[in-house]
């Protein structure tokens, strides 16, 4: 019986092991010979450059001075402004090299923000697209502040947007065979809502299903770089992390132990964790290929978002501005030339457009394993099932071995049990009368010496 | 197992410790998450302390599930103690004993949402239920056999199945709402 019981724990254990495995690994892509590109293309000056340009960090203004770009902040739309008139700045002749508007928005019809978007076409027909997202606001101040605080949000997410920077002023004069979009977004540290209302109100169908990857780089600077795509093995995830591996980009996919945490992120998810936290992540909701650019230290037994181990985060805090980042994050220039190289690498990939389209299209589906109230229903459903049982169950004991109380009834023998007659069902408490001094107590009669 | 389940040979505070850290393995992964979310609202000085850790979350995972459980099993067993004909004690004692195993059984299966934590969003609830399930089929035969008199087998049933089955299905429900609808 032991042993009967435990296979079919064992074989249980078994099914679902295999019935979870299945369907949710693709093959792994075998990659065109891709050439390491030249790093040196990205120097790590022009990344420190770029961000104080971004900062507008000067010797006057030794903390830059654009306020600290609070989401749905006047220094938020300043510097909306200014990212406006960067992606103008690159012209062939007296033509702007970018189409770049401003998509606005508000929340709740009380607070406005605004995405800059910069679009170049590329040399196809087919409307195919890459699209390179970077917040630029700060999770760090107030609304209502203009004149800046200590916190300029360097790291988080000067780093990033300043990498788009970088990218944009690299493809200006360069053609590829997809359209780049570069989107700066607004009120990014407030959910991602930015990114959302590109997604949901600014691009079309025929854009999103058009779309061959959606990037975003975020944070640069802590202990380790990691790629994200999507809860599910993709092609498009090992293909990126190869084209990182060759160029000598230390990337890597974010730990098995990460924390999953209850709540919406993604709207096909009901979880989410550290590594989705991106503009990246309302692509992922419609089925976008997608890719998450960022730093942190996932890989210690800390379930916090932790940018370096051991030491405090400084994201959101006041504590985020340049000066911190130069002396306590060494490795933002790095990484973020790196990150810079590596996406050009990506593009300019032979196979980059036939390993997108073939990963949305083998991506696995896994909308059914996700729906919150499946289980619930299942479950209740099984104990509904059990009642049933359960009450047969009962009526046939109750049949077959009908309980028969047993009524005892407390009786008191007042004269002691010769007076009696007992029976099994009755209990019986005896009063003898105690013996008495002088009185002849073998005499049997109750009432001598009364 | 027999003797050392009816002579009551492990000490019942050790057992509980036992039990603790069972629950505290199977609620583990489901606790992470809640644990991680509030360390994203802790203060910074605190986001990377030790109290930020996965141990801790490994410990604070049991408490829970073990307080509800001791109410659960005291309430339902000195109910039904009149109609399972006393010795409740001694089979609160010996449920321990397919608890235990099922919760290592459960978080045995629930590593796989390491590597699939897709898996997690039916398995938090499939897994949990079909184990437990399992473990108080088992108990109530083995009481049925053990502790009651078959012509009370019904009344135990009832009491026990029963109960079991209405508490689980108004949690489950309870959990659908606040997860799915609000």
């Amino acid at each position: 019986m032991k042993k009967r019981i435990l296979t079919l724990i064992t074989l249980t254990m078994c099914l679902f092991t295999f019935f979870l495995s299945s369907g949710f690994t693709v093959n792994k892509k075998q990659t065109a010979e891709i050439e390491p590109f030249n790093a040196s293309i990205f120097a790590e000056e022009q990344a420190t450059e770029k961000i104080e340009q971004f900062l507008n960090i000067t010797k006057e203004f030794p903390r830059g001075n654009r306020g600290n770009r609070t989401f749905f902040s006047p220094s938020e739309k300043d510097m909306s402004d200014y990212l406006y008139n960067y992606a103008l700045s690159f012209t062939s002749g007296e033509k702007s090299v970018y189409d770049v508007k401003i998509q606005k928005f508000d929340y709740a019809s009380e607070y406005n923000s605004q995405n800059v978007i910069a679009r170049k076409k590329g040399t196809g027909t087919e409307g195919k697209q890459v699209v390179i997202l970077s917040q630029y606001d700060n999770a760090y101040g107030k609304q209502t502040d203009v004149s800046g605080t200590d916190s300029t949000g360097a790291l988080d997410n000067a780093t990033g947007a300043a990498t788009v920077m970088m990218l944009m002023e690299y493809y200006a004069d360069k053609q590829t065979p997809f359209d780049l979009v570069f989107v700066f977004t607004g009120a990014g540290s407030y959910n991602s809502y930015g990114a959302k209302q590109y997604v949901k109100t600014e691009m079309t169908n025929s854009q999103k299903a058009n779309t061959l990857l959606a990037v975003n780089i975020k944070r640069l600077g802590g202990d380790n770089v990691y790629f994200y795509a999507d809860e599910v093995e993709t092609l498009h995830h090992d293909y990126l992390l190869g084209i990182a591996e060759k160029n000598g980009f230390a990337a890597k996919k974010p730990p098995n132990t990460i924390a999953q945490i209850n709540g919406k992120y993604i709207d096909s998810l009901p979880y989410l964790n550290w590594a989705m936290l991106g503009e990246q992540a309302p692509f992922m909701s419609e089925g976008v290929n997608s890719l998450n650019i960022f730093s942190g230290n996932l890989d210690t037994l800390n379930l916090g978002d932790i940018e370096r181990k051991g030491e405090q985060n400084i994201s959101g805090t006041k504590e985020d501005n340049f000066a911190a980042l130069k002396s306590l994050f060494p490795s933002y220039a790095k990484q973020m030339t790196d990150a810079a190289s590596f996406m050009v690498s990506a593009l300019n990939s032979p196979d980059f457009i036939t390993v997108m389209e073939e990963s949305k299209a083998t991506r696995p589906s896994y909308s059914a394993f996700v729906t919150t109230w499946l289980a619930p229903v299942i479950v209740v459903s099984v104990i509904v099932i059990l009642m049933i049982i359960i009450i047969i169950l009962v009526k046939y004991f109750e049949k077959k071995y009908p309980f028969i109380p047993k009524i005892k009834k407390l009786k008191v023998a007042v004269f002691g049990m010769d007076y009696e007659t007992p029976n099994e069902n009755d209990i019986f408490i005896e009063l003898n009368k105690a013996p008495t001094p002088g009185r002849n107590n073998n005499n049997n009669n109750p009432f001598d010496g009364y | 197992m027999l003797k050392v389940i009816k002579e009551k040979k492990i000490n019942e505070i050790i057992l509980t410790i036992i039990l603790y850290v069972s629950f505290a393995a199977t609620s583990w992964y489901a606790t992470r998450g809640s644990y991680a979310l509030a360390i994203y609202q802790m203060p910074p000085a605190y986001q990377n302390s030790f109290l930020a850790s996965d141990v801790v979350a490994f410990i604070v995972a049991g408490l829970f599930p073990l307080i509800l459980y001791e109410l659960f099993t005291r309430f339902v067993f000195r109910f039904a103690q009149a109609r399972l004909g006393g010795g409740t004690n001694d089979m609160r004692y010996a449920l321990k004993y397919f608890i235990i195993p099922a919760n290592l059984l459960a978080f045995a299966v629930k590593l796989v949402y390491f590597a699939f934590p897709i898996a997690s969003v039916m398995g938090n609830v499939i897994v949990d239920f079909f184990f437990t399930t399992l473990a108080v089929a088992l108990f109530i035969v083995f009481v049925g056999k053990y502790y009651v008199d078959k012509t009370r087998w019904g009344a135990m049933l009832f009491q026990l199945g029963g109960t079991y089955l209405i508490i689980y299905a108004i949690m489950v429900v309870f959990g659908l709402i606040m997860g799915v609808m609000l």
